[in-house]
């Protein structure tokens, strides 16, 4: 079962902002949906193979040429602040 | 009384591949000097919708080089994501490959003995970031150039080793032709992994360091010589090394702190849903075996030892420059006479004390002795 | 001014014989769009009548806010992109294009798709056009009212536990999910990589094929798009259904209220009445499925939604709406170390349960059939509150995803004057059996007929 704290572990590691009401929401609803899936505890099935991809699809690979990209213009089109070309950001990150 | 130590070092080195186009789009790979996020599309700039599709000459090159250094071609392989946040990473994932990656269990023979490669996988790189004082510049050129990754064994026994088997893979990239290995231009990139353990100790040490930020085989060699001494100290003083990630300075020749590694971060890898397997036939893999023959054949010279063809010999490209055997000797015993307790140790049988004998001449002749007839003439002497 | 319920097989009829203009058509689905949306509120964004390049065959389409449009806001229903303009079309939009569809607006859904009755969407709530205090369902909410409401005769929208399924068969619209592969995926924001299935919501079976026809094929941008060519889904859609074996899954009965449970035993009789034989099935692992896609999907979400950092586009993380935190909450919590064997490993495992158990069935008949939601629409402010009792309305069309395979939603009838669907399950890529199965059963039944009374409604 969840607490707050493992709660809050979570949303850092999710880079979720959670005010003070969130936190407690979610420290009761998550234990809910998680107590909720828990029935696939029930099954003892060691030996079946995972399903990842349900195509069967193999080798799906692209032929090495180069096309025209977007443009500096587009691809910065959606941000909110740029310099010279470059997209800018102020956020804090943690060093990965 | 001091202890004898010896070091532990693992290479991880990223190279980047020549292709045309990007790893998971089809912008163009030729990125050097263009103005700032003008080779993007969707995919590579990470917007909503946009999906990846593997470039198949990334993937044919990571297996080369991968044959090349007698590595097994995995029959299946598949991509994975690797979940972290970073501005330079745009769709907060890196597709990469983790449990199925394309090579692995290769080797490669150095003057010092055979490294193991624990593996080599193909994956996709982030995008440039600059810290300035307004904030974090990102461009997102780079994110997306195809990268092959390969991780050896912690066979590594000094800088002198490392520096080698460093070049001779630069070497072979740039005769297979999958890489320009170019460590100004940034085609190559090495980390390395250091701990010290007993000398003739057979058991990995129980930690690790990881040293980053190494754009050179110069800064490789300072790098682990400044760290051999720093941990050495630390454990002499009966104290613990801490593991952590550390950069290499070049301005203070220091390795600095980065970040405390206690906690491995939880990169939630899983299989990536968007591409689907990959399956290589015998006979794929055998036209790549004889691709491979053709493109060393040309060119006999370069072709490194552990190579499946027959041997030849290397031509060195390794600037060693006191190869004298007489003013070597005068050094070597000067090291003997100053180095009674390791040198009673070897004879003792511990074998592994040779290299750390070699590596006092190394640091007595800052670097300019050849290992090889130091080798010698220490075995000749003792 | 036209019938606004004017079909896409009428549409291009009439413009064959010269009966009216594409003019006139796009008129008249405005005109009805300013009147009546401001009640219904299916679209988020409206374009410009005057923009597009009307003439020829062009019909009017609209788009589920999740598909890219190029120069066209596009908001996935979310505050997060409340102003994001894409630089790029969606595979399928541009296919659409290229034969005559315009984009005429994008439509209301719940936030990143997240829900099943639209009550998730950040901007706005859409009404049920047959009951406007019931919700149309979700997530595709904005996508099944507008076709309802008579504002377009199509739109798009997508299927990952049952958005497009849903909201028609409470619309009284037909709405398909194709097989998983069938439909470029680029393009469309991404909600559960392995189980999106990009289709599209309208009046009848003839239209929905024929855009089937359109939309269907590989496309070398989507590397999970199948390779496998694409039927021509109106030939034979006439032949009819006698002699095929349908099946009706066991385990999707035992939920059903006594009305719906009615109206579905009513609705078998009519396709025996048209010559199918209906045999009973089981596909034992249904009860786990529900669970299995409730790890899968915010799993892949976690990682799908973690582009969103407010650097490149959008707002920051903190304008996710309460469901989009907590799947990616409840994902990364199943991804991470020391519970991914427990949680999605296993779900993946349950998957292929779930698969065998499709595959076993139809090595016995040729298609299913099954009701789409037990119950009749629920109203709008009942479900909200307890996400666990969301999840659960799923049940019977999330089996279908975790499998990939195609299922046709189509009217199925009236309980207390409120739509009712029934669903038809095929093999992977048979949708075209669907369409037959479906076209049959719609006219016999001629279901879809009945319009939406509240609003005006101009008679053929």
């Amino acid at each position: 079962m969840l607490n707050k704290k493992e709660v809050e572990k979570i949303a850092e590691l999710a880079k979720i902002p959670l005010k003070s009401e969130e936190l407690s929401t979610f420290s009761l609803q998550l234990p809910k949906i998680i107590s909720f899936v828990e029935k696939l505890k029930q099954l003892k099935i060691k030996d079946v193979m995972p399903t990842y991809q349900v195509t069967g699809k193999k080798n799906e690979l692209r032929k090495d040429i180069p096309f025209r990209s977007l443009g500096a213009l587009q691809a910065l089109q959606n941000s909110k602040m740029t310099k010279d070309s470059y997209f800018l950001t102020k956020g804090v990150f943690d060093v990965k | 009384m001091d202890i004898m130590y010896e070091p532990v070092i693992g290479l991880e080195i990223h190279i980047q591949l020549n292709t045309k186009s990007k790893m998971f789009c089809s912008c163009s790979n030729d990125i050097w000097k263009k103005s700032p996020n003008s080779v993007t599309c969707p995919t590579c700039l990470g917007l909503p919708g946009a999906l990846p599709v593997p470039n198949e000459s990334a993937i044919r090159k990571t297996q080369l080089l991968g044959l090349s250094l007698n590595c097994k071609l995995n029959k299946t392989s598949s991509f994975a994501r690797k979940n972290y946040f970073y501005p330079d990473l745009p769709k907060g994932y890196q597709i990469t490959q983790f449990s199925q990656p394309l090579c692995v269990n290769g080797f490669l023979n150095t003057s010092f003995g055979k490294v193991d490669i624990r593996r080599i996988h193909l994956e996709e790189d982030t995008g440039k970031s600059m810290h300035t004082k307004e904030g974090t510049l990102l461009d997102f050129n780079k994110s997306g150039v195809p990268l092959a990754e390969l991780v050896t064994e912690p066979d590594i026994k000094s800088a002198e080793q490392a520096v080698e088997l460093g070049r001779k893979i630069r070497e072979l990239a740039r005769s297979l032709g999958v890489s320009n290995a170019d460590m100004e231009k940034g085609n190559m990139r090495l980390e390395l992994n250091i701990s010290l353990r007993e000398t003739g100790s057979q058991e990995l040490p129980k930690y690790r360091v990881e040293i980053k930020n190494i754009n050179s085989f110069r800064f490789l060699r300072n790098a682990i010589v400044y760290e051999i001494a720093r941990q050495e100290k630390i454990l002499n003083a009966g104290k613990v090394v801490e593991q952590e990630t550390r950069g290499w300075n070049e301005k203070s020749k220091k390795t600095v702190s980065q970040r405390k590694k206690e906690e491995e971060y939880d990169y939630r890898y899983f299989p990536e849903p968007d591409i689907p397997q990959m399956e290589f036939s015998d006979s794929y893999i055998a036209n790549l075996k004889k691709d491979l023959s053709k493109t060393m054949s040309g060119k006999a010279e370069n072709v490194p030892e552990g190579f499946l063809s027959e041997p030849k010999e290397l031509k060195e490209k390794v600037e060693y420059f006191i190869t004298d055997e007489k003013e070597l000797s005068k050094i070597i015993n000067k090291i003997i006479a100053e180095n009674p307790n390791p040198v009673l140790d070897y004879k003792a049988g511990k074998q592994g004390v040779l290299q750390f004998l070699i590596g006092c001449v190394m640091k007595e002749t800052q670097g300019k002795a050849d290992p090889k007839v130091c080798s010698a003439i220490f075995l000749n002497l003792l | 001014m036209l019938n606004n319920f004017l079909t896409i097989q009428q549409i291009l009829e009439g413009y064959k014989s010269k009966l009216f203009s594409p003019k006139e058509v796009f008129d008249t689905f405005y005109d009805r769009i300013k009147k009546s949306d401001p009640l219904i509120k299916s679209f988020i964004t409206l374009c410009p009548k005057d923009s597009l390049k009307i003439g020829g065959n062009s019909v009017p389409v609209a788009h589920k806010d999740i598909f890219t449009t190029k120069d066209i806001k596009t908001t996935a229903g979310s505050n997060i992109l409340k102003n994001y303009i894409p630089p790029y079309n969606a595979v399928v939009v541009e296919r659409l294009n290229k034969e005559g569809f315009l984009s005429i607006g994008k439509l209301n859904c719940d936030a990143f798709a997240h829900g099943t009755t639209g009550e998730n969407s950040d901007f706005q709530i859409t009404k049920n056009p047959y009951a406007q205090d019931r919700t149309p369902g979700g997530s595709s909410s904005g996508s099944a009212a507008a076709v309802s409401a008579g504002f377009i005769p199509v739109a798009t929208a997508t299927d990952t536990g049952g958005s497009i399924r849903l909201p028609a068969s409470f619309t009284n619209t037909v709405g398909i999910k194709p097989t998983y592969g069938r439909v470029s995926r680029y393009g469309i924001i991404a909600m559960t990589s392995s189980m999106d299935s990009i289709g599209h919501i309208t009046k009848t079976i003839w239209d929905n094929a024929f855009v089937l026809g359109i939309t269907a094929g590989f496309d070398e941008k989507d590397a999970t798009s199948s390779r496998n060519e694409k039927d021509n889904y109106l030939s034979g859609i006439e032949k009819g259904i006698s002699k095929l074996k349908i099946g009706v899954p066991k385990e999707y009965i035992t939920s059903l209220g006594a009305e719906l449970k009615a109206r579905f035993v009513q609705n078998i009789k009519t396709l025996e009445s048209l010559g199918a034989e209906i045999v009973e099935v089981s596909l034992p692992h249904t009860e786990y499925a529900i669970t299995a896609y409730y790890i899968i999907t915010p799993s892949e979400i976690s990682s799908n939604l973690a582009r969103f950092d407010g650097i490149r586009f959008g707002k920051t993380r903190d304008y996710f709406g309460e469901e989009a935190k907590r799947r990616i909450m409840m994902g990364t919590y199943s991804l991470s170390a020391g519970y991914y064997e427990d949680y999605y490993l296993k779900a993946q495992k349950v998957r292929t349960l779930v698969i065998n158990d499709f595959k076993n069935v139809f090595e016995k008949v040729d298609a299913l059939v099954a009701p789409v939601f037990p119950s009749i629409p629920p109203k709008l402010g009942e479900s909200i509150t307890d996400p666990v009792k969301m999840y659960m309305m799923d049940v019977l069309t999330v089996p279908v995803n975790l499998a990939g395979l195609p299922a046709l939603s189509v009217p199925g009838g009236f309980v207390d004057n409120l739509p009712t669907g029934i669903q038809f399950i095929g093999k992977h890529f048979n949708e075209k059996l669907l369409y037959r199965v479906g076209r049959a059963f719609e006219q016999k039944t001629r279901y879809w007929e009945v319009f939406p009374s509240h609003l005006d409604s101009f008679g053929v």
